[in-house]
């Protein structure tokens, strides 16, 4: 087996990826291609040209990984870029993580914002803020609450809850919203093309066809379809084109 | 070839199972992303599976996932059947193969000391099954065994079937891909056909 030895920047530098067991960063580092890792602190900034595997990851400042993610726990406080998909464990973002491909997780949760463009597979999806996700989340249980314009192409699962946010500007999480999408961006609607779940609860949903057995639209929402097996209900202020029992 | 096919909803209703369910094992990876046809229908966009496979698929999950946990069960239906060995001793012991088959398979050319790849363990598999038919005399397995080593290789671990028939009194047997369309003229009996993919699930599991 090789050896892993640490590797600690202080200030800013240069250099060669490679096999690592702890990386320490405070201030900002450029690597010029893939890092594994074991464990993995940034403070400021670490700029990846390649993939990044590490067993553990946390980040405050700003990550962009060129390549893919192959981690345990993925934290970030801060920006995360990521162009080659991520296949992680634990995916914890506060502030904002895009990745360019698809996420593969057990766990997200997110307060912020999260986009990818072909994907996610988790347990469990727990987000705050705004999300963008071309294609399909598919997860067990999905939590959201809106902060702003979402888009979701399709949406499974077993639970699935959609809520406005109540967390109004000048809280903490309604800050780092402020900062990242500017004031007034914190009444969104989420618009999706179908969502499918045992247990639906949708609020502020502009979505073609909802599938389930117990679905519940509420407020805000405007359903071109609602098929459900058990039960339905039709919260005030919500728009339902079509409903039927299958 | 027209595929018959089957919505999403009336596969959930006629199996009994949840959208979480399906959704679970989507993730997991034990229903393979092309069997998901998107089609739009008056409704809207709708989600549609090859009728016979899924039913299949379905079903054999649902019986198996009591002892078997979701992440060994992708294992067993992913086709990669590279790396799976074991030794000879061990599997007649365990039972996955006869004592006869193994020997039958020896006696015929092959050197079994030691660890046995997958594909030859298959090759057993399959004679055991042919066996235990009892419609199969000796040299007719030896032509099974042959038509196996020369042919199944080529199909890259795709699903496949082997066709054992007769016709008056004459044996042939034949290989083909999954699904099969063959039909035979009428004094041909077909004696038996065995799927090369189900044993190739059913001996991830014994292994």
């Amino acid at each position: 087996m090789e050896t892993r030895r640490d590797l600690k920047v202080n200030g800013y530098m240069s250099l060669s990826g490679g096999i690592y067991n702890d990386v320490e960063v405070n201030g900002g580092v450029e690597l010029s291609d893939a890092v594994d890792c074991i464990n993995l602190y940034a403070n400021g900034m670490i700029n990846i040209n390649g993939g990044l595997k590490a067993d553990y990851a946390r980040i405050k400042g700003k990550a962009y990984v060129k390549g893919s993610l192959d981690c345990g726990d993925f934290i970030v406080s801060g920006r995360a870029d990521i162009d080659g998909g991520a296949k992680v464990k634990k995916l914890g973002i506060e502030g904002s993580a895009v990745v360019k491909g698809a996420i593969d997780a057990e766990e997200i949760t997110v307060k912020g914002e999260i986009k990818s463009s072909e994907g996610i597979n988790a347990e469990s999806f727990h987000g705050m803020g705004r999300f963008r996700i071309e294609g399909l989340l598919n997860a067990d249980k999905i939590r959201m609450e809106i902060f702003a314009g979402c888009r979701v192409g399709e949406m499974g699962g077993q639970e699935i809850t959609v809520k406005r946010s109540r967390y109004r500007l000048g809280r903490f999480v309604g800050k780092i919203l402020r900062v990242l999408f500017g004031p007034g961006f914190h009444d969104g609607l989420l618009e999706a093309d179908t969502i499918e779940g045992d247990e639906i609860y949708l609020e502020y949903t502009d979505a073609k066809i909802v599938r389930g057995r117990n679905v519940t639209i509420g407020e805000g929402c405007r359903i071109g379809l609602v098929e459900y097996k058990d039960t339905f209900r039709q919260g005030h202020r919500a728009i339902v084109e079509q409903s039927k029992k299958v | 070839m027209e595929e018959d096919l089957i919505s999403k909803k009336d596969l959930l209703e006629l199996k009994g199972i949840s959208y979480g369910q399906l959704y679970r094992w989507k993730r997991k990876n034990l229903i393979p992303e092309e069997w998901f046809i998107r089609k739009s229908t008056y409704t809207g966009q709708e989600t549609f599976f090859p009728r016979e496979k899924i039913l299949l698929r379905v079903d054999r999950i649902k019986n198996m996932k009591d002892d078997t946990s979701l992440n060994d069960l992708a294992d067993v239906f992913s086709p990669d059947i590279k790396g799976v060995t074991s030794d000879a001793a061990g599997l007649v012991s365990s039972g996955v193969v006869s004592r006869e088959a193994l020997d039958f398979y020896m006696e015929n050319g092959a050197n079994v000391s030691g660890t046995v790849d997958f594909v030859r363990i298959l090759y057993v598999y399959v004679l055991d099954k042919a066996f235990r038919t009892n419609e199969v005399s000796m040299d007719e397995c030896r032509l099974l065994l042959k038509t196996l080593e020369q042919s199944y290789p080529k199909f890259g671990g795709k699903g496949c079937a082997m066709y054992f028939i007769r016709k008056m009194g004459a044996a042939s047997c034949m290989l083909s891909l999954n699904p099969p369309e063959i039909y035979f003229d009428e004094n041909v009996k077909v004696v038996f056909r065995i799927d090369l993919g189900a044993c190739v699930e059913e001996l991830k599991i014994k292994l």
